[in-house]
């Protein structure tokens, strides 16, 4: 039998032909015999970027674990692994933790770019715990062409905010810093604690950020985002705020002062705690997909989707539809004997609350 | 003026081509180049003529297509695997042409048809399981059944949702 084709051309055309193939389809190609096995694994242009958690379903993400990162990195050569510049873990599930940020920055020497965004189980606490760790490695670990650690995560549309106060966003930073030998790592004299370098380093050379993470020039217990200027009056008090101490419409997020909001936007009433400790609000434009047909209060989407059977108008909060033998029915459709004996259940909210108390999923 | 040029495949067909189209290869363009107004046939000793009639064939087409820019960035092919809709049909052969057409535009140094040949073969493998690489390609697999299983235990995130 003739050599097949593909294993017959020059490697620098296999690479070529290779070179146009996603992760996957990379990682199913070594996967067929030894031949190219090897070429995969050992070419240093293949595994530039490493976007291991793009196009996975939520089952492959809570399935991905700190081993199989382990085993799949162990597997490139040195060549290939000196190829990496940019890694990206981002939304993986519980079971990837702080043990892969560990693996992926000892064994990729030219790492560039690292995201973590989303991760289920890491966090700006255990992050600066295990980079902190990192630091008394010997041989020191250096990662010179390190730029970017990206955490942030879209919070606008998050239903959790992290807690990342000054001492862990430095902490995070100065390691960083050291591994990429933008800071020296130890002094002559006796070395000082992390956190104390981290203040230091911060106050030294504060432009240069390796994280995209800024502590809230208000509340500093969280971590920032950089804040637009007021969309009513063009005040720009900070430019750094987190997502509770910023003022944004909830439908549009355009941003407003802290004068403005009050002006502009009208809270939620279901009282929704999408963003921690702050209620959803809309501004003026916003208003209309949001504000209930019967009582013309805002309700978030969860509890604004009602379209009654019966008139077939949209709009309407859970307090105005009335669920009647499957269909919803407004306020207005409904006759008043059934309204009241609706009313008499109790508040469609409390029922909400008491369900989600027990583990239930809603009404 | 000289407009035609002459090429000579490996199995000693000439070929008279318009010099224009000739200088979508690199290779016969340094070669112009180098002997000047010279009428003497360039020989090709690595494409036979059945596979330079074809590349022939793609240059004539593609004589106004502006020429491609010779360092493109890889990490920006990754995405596009998309071929044109003449390319497509221009490169319908058998395996093995197709193979050689690779070689061929390799050793001239036409990067869009070698770019079209590597898709080509791309696209053949996209989203296929080991299995159906070895049936496209005739590989033999030569694994041992416990390495096999060892790859697939490790590699099982990389598989189709």
């Amino acid at each position: 039998m003739s050599h097949p084709a593909l294993l017959a051309i020059p490697r620098e055309l296999t690479i070529s032909i290779a070179a146009y193939f996603p992760l996957r389809d990379l990682v199913r190609l070594a996967n067929v015999n030894r031949e190219l096995r090897s070429l995969v694994y050992d070419a240093f242009d293949f595994w530039s970027d490493l976007t291991l958690t793009e196009g996975m379903s939520v089952e492959q993400r809570e399935a991905l674990s700190d081993d199989m990162l382990e085993n799949f990195i162990s597997v490139f050569t040195l060549q290939a692994r000196s190829g990496i510049h940019h890694v990206d873990i981002s939304e993986s599930g519980p079971q990837v933790t702080t043990r892969s940020v560990d693996f992926i920055l000892t064994h990729c020497p030219n790492l560039r770019t690292f995201s973590l965004k989303s991760c289920a189980s890491i966090n700006p606490d255990n992050l600066a715990h295990t980079l902190t760790l990192l630091l008394f490695k010997n041989p020191p670990l250096r990662l010179p062409h390190l730029s970017n650690l990206y955490l942030r995560n879209e919070l606008r549309q998050e239903d959790r905010i992290l807690q990342a106060d000054f001492t862990t966003i430095t902490t995070i930073e100065y390691c960083l810093r050291t591994f990429s030998c933008l800071e020296p790592s130890s002094s002559t004299n006796a070395p000082a604690t992390p956190t104390q370098t981290a203040t230091q380093t911060a106050t030294k050379s504060p432009s240069l950020k390796l994280t995209d993470l800024h502590t809230c020039e208000l509340c500093r217990n969280y971590y920032a985002a950089p804040t637009p200027p007021c969309s009513r009056c063009g005040a720009l008090n900070h430019s750094h705020l987190c997502f509770v101490c910023q003022s944004f419409c909830d439908g549009c997020f355009a941003q407003f002062c802290h004068r403005c909001v009050s002006h502009e936007c009208r809270a939620v009433m279901c009282q929704c705690t999408l963003k921690d400790m702050d209620v959803m609000c809309y501004c003026r434009s916003c208003r209309g997909g949001h504000q209930c047909a019967g009582c013309g209060h805002l309700w978030c989407p969860k509890h604004i989707v009602e379209t009654c059977t019966k008139c077939h108008v949209a709009g309407w909060c859970q307090t105005c539809a009335v669920q009647r033998g499957g269909a919803l029915v407004c306020a207005g459709c409904v006759d008043s004997k059934e309204k009241m004996r609706s009313e008499g259940d109790g508040k469609w909210w409390q029922k909400l609350l008491r369900l989600e108390r027990e583990g239930g999923k809603g009404l | 003026m000289t407009t035609k040029v002459t090429l000579t495949s490996s199995d000693n067909e000439n070929f008279s081509v318009n010099k224009e189209i000739t200088k979508r290869s690199i290779l016969i363009k340094n070669m112009l180049e180098d002997v000047g107004k010279s009428d003497t046939p360039i020989p090709l000793p690595n494409v036979n003529s059945k596979v330079l009639r074809k590349v022939i064939e793609w240059c004539e087409y593609h004589c106004m297509d502006p020429l491609a820019p010779t360092n493109e960035n890889t990490e920006n092919q990754k995405q596009n695997t998309d071929i044109e809709d003449w390319d497509q049909k221009f490169i319908e052969v058998d395996q093995e042409t197709l193979f050689k057409i690779i070689l061929a535009t390799n050793y001239l140094n036409i990067k869009p048809l070698l770019d079209i040949g590597c898709k080509t073969i791309t696209n053949m493998i996209k989203g296929k399981s080991p299995e159906e690489i070895y049936k496209t390609f005739n590989i033999v697999n030569n694994f041992t059944p416990k390495e096999e299983a060892q790859i697939r235990k490790e590699n099982k995130w990389a598989e189709d949702q």
